[in-house]
């Protein structure tokens, strides 16, 4: 176990910086997930810390050592691939001792090792079996078993569910948190899924174009996103914005409609321009006479438990949850409101939260 | 998943496979039935009277000590070819799929021996390793190696080797180059951080990976070094000296079409087509197990 830090790290290929410079720690067997969109450079981070991309500026330690030179052997990380990467030749036993061996570590451990992990996976079964003969699921456990007789150091996780279908990928997401409380071994994980990040985190690292957005635990990067960018990708459905100037006490959109805000940040001028955001659940249905604006449903969206009216203010498309009770159908107006704590300020340049 | 046509007509399957039937008559059934049917048969040397004698042609031959040396050179000469050109050609496709700049103009240059004709492949070697003035010759003089292909019979064996392997090399490089290609990235990744070194990584990964590879060009080797050299060796060694480069494709032609023995000739050339019947089972019952991933 260790930790692993980034300092001003930094990827380019020839005049093409894919990464910005990254700074980061990550404590002692804590889960750290990197979501964001492809081409974000989230991967390229990951096979950094793996040795499979050289480092073109900055440090990577990994257990108080700079491991920016040292051949992926070296740096002690386990890592499990989208594809599983299994030796397609060898039986799954092979696979998972086939790294202990080249560390010429005897047989009775390698087997005593190899026990263990297809116990904790349940993979005992299928030892002897070549990976084409196992299910997608199983695949991806022998991917994890691999990883785990290593014992190393960290382990590194390139959208390792990705290929499954979905509710195979529910089931292992649960497994992993399981295996991840069991062995506490620092993590790192990357995906696109931001259900994946949410549940599997201690801590989510926001990245876009080679920055990082925001670092912090799932319900900090939900509940205060630090920029448009975070408060538009993590949550589905994704966060109302609605772009106009203060006006006083109300907000007056880019299209001339006003509606009342009541409180504003102080931070922000009279006649500022920003951006105001408010997830679908925080809007509320209320009488007509109490409605800060209102829309007219063009469709609605039933996803078991709740629905969600899609509708228009101004220019900006409106999302609210409904309640399954409310009966409310295709073409009603629904008067809105919303809790003036609930809703989040961003700079209307910068994108920054206000 | 199996696409079938169906035809209304019953005739016209028929006709539109009936091109590559006649071609197949023509060109393969009928010279093969020639070929059987001669092989029992015997003529005198002026090709006035023939004699039907059932297998007594196979009988001579096995018992004729130049044929079984004929068998043996072909032997170590075919091993020789599909060993060496299969090993250099991994060699070169293994350096080729690491360049990353030019790589058209290596694989072109790599590829360009294919397009040459057998003959001149035999005609340019003969040049080369010619004893009076060849360049090799000259170079391997340097490093105190007296070559004369001429008298010397291993040294003739060694010159016919060069020249099918120089030629083959292409093709097997175009296979494995595709077949490196084809291997997942992060299998090579995976096995860099379990901790394989490059040596290991290729003998532990690579190569086992190419084993359906491997087995299919070690096949078609084969069967280009039993039938495909016979140029090669007619524009060079035309078999000697005495009869040490003789190999059975060659020895065919020289008893049937200089030494008049049809009989002994067709013998041999039955022989060597159930060699290449033995060698097309092989390959269509093995090549097919390929490893998946």
């Amino acid at each position: 176990m260790a930790q692993v830090e980034f300092k001003g790290v930094k990827k380019s290929y020839g005049n093409v910086d894919v990464i910005h410079g990254v700074d980061l720690t990550i404590g002692d067997g804590e889960f750290v997930v990197i979501v964001g969109p492809s081409g974000c450079g989230k991967s390229t981070l990951l096979r950094m810390v793996a040795g499979l991309e050289p480092i073109t500026g900055g440090e990577i330690w990994i257990d108080g050592k700079v491991v920016n030179k040292l051949e992926p052997k070296d740096r002690d990380i386990a890592m499990v691939f989208q594809n599983y990467a299994l030796y397609p030749h060898m039986t799954v036993r092979q696979n998972m001792s086939y790294g202990l061996k080249i560390r010429k570590m005897s047989e009775a451990d390698i087997s005593a090792r190899v026990a263990k992990a297809a116990e904790i996976l349940e993979l005992a079964h299928l030892l002897d079996r070549t990976p084409r003969q196992l299910s997608g699921g199983q695949r991806q456990r022998v991917a994890m078993g691999r990883a785990i007789v290593r014992e190393p150091k960290v382990f590194l996780f390139d959208e390792p569910l990705s290929n499954l279908d979905a509710k195979l990928r529910v089931d292992m997401r649960l497994e992993m948190q399981k295996l991840h409380q069991e062995l506490k071994v620092t993590s790192l994980y990357v995906t696109h899924d931001q259900i994946e990040a949410m549940t599997l985190s201690d801590r989510m690292l926001v990245m876009n174009s080679g920055i990082i957005e925001q670092v912090g635990t799932p319900k900090e990067v939900y509940e205060r996103p630090a920029s448009l960018f975070v408060a538009n990708f993590i949550g589905t459905p994704a966060m109302n914005q609605i772009w106009g100037v203060r006006a006083g006490q109300s907000l007056k959109t880019d299209q001339g409609d006003m509606f009342h805000v009541g409180e504003f940040p102080s931070t922000i001028d009279n006649g500022g321009r920003v951006a105001l955001g408010v997830r679908p659940e925080h809007l509320q249905l209320v009488p007509e006479a109490q409605a800060r604006f209102s829309i007219a449903i063009q469709m609605i969206e039933w996803v078991g438990a709740d629905a969600y009216a899609y509708g228009q203010f101004a220019n900006y498309r409106v999302i609210c949850r409904l309640d399954n009770a409310t009966g409310a159908r295709v073409g009603d107006r629904l008067p809105l409101s919303f809790d003036p704590m609930r809703v989040h300020w961003f700079d209307a340049d910068t994108g920054k939260r206000i | 998943m199996e696409k079938r046509v169906r035809f209304d007509s019953k005739l016209l399957p028929y006709l539109l496979i009936a091109p590559q039937i006649a071609i197949t008559l023509v060109f393969f059934f009928w010279p093969a039935g020639q070929a059987l049917w001669q092989s029992m048969q015997v003529q005198d040397a002026f090709g006035e009277r023939t004699t039907f004698v059932w297998f007594d042609n196979f009988i001579t031959l096995f018992n004729d000590d130049a044929y079984l040396e004929s068998f043996k050179v072909t032997a170590i000469f075919s091993t020789a070819v599909s060993v060496l050109g299969l090993s250099l050609s991994l060699f070169l496709a293994v350096k080729a799929d690491k360049v990353i700049k030019g790589t058209s103009i290596y694989r072109t240059i790599l590829i360009a021996p294919y397009a040459v004709a057998p003959a001149i492949v035999g005609v340019l070697w003969t040049f080369l390793m010619s004893p009076s003035l060849g360049l090799v010759t000259h170079w391997l003089s340097l490093v105190g190696v007296h070559w004369d292909h001429i008298l010397d019979s291993k040294q003739a064996l060694g010159l016919i080797i060069v020249a099918a392997v120089w030629k083959q090399i292409s093709y097997n490089f175009i296979f494995f180059l595709a077949g490196l290609q084809s291997i997942p990235k992060s299998l090579i990744e995976a096995s860099s951080i379990d901790g394989a070194s490059p040596m290991r990584r290729f003998w532990d990964i690579i190569f086992p990976l190419l084993s359906p590879t491997t087995f299919f060009l070690f096949v078609v080797n084969m069967v280009y070094a039993f039938f495909d050299t016979f140029a090669i060796v007619d524009a060079s060694t035309k078999g000697g000296p005495g009869r040490a480069t003789e190999i059975l494709v060659y020895k065919v032609y020289n008893e049937g079409f200089k030494g008049l023995d049809l009989g002994g000739s067709a013998a041999q050339s039955v022989v060597l087509m159930l060699i290449v019947i033995g060698l097309t089972v092989v390959q269509f019952r093995y090549v097919e197990r390929k490893v998946q991933y």
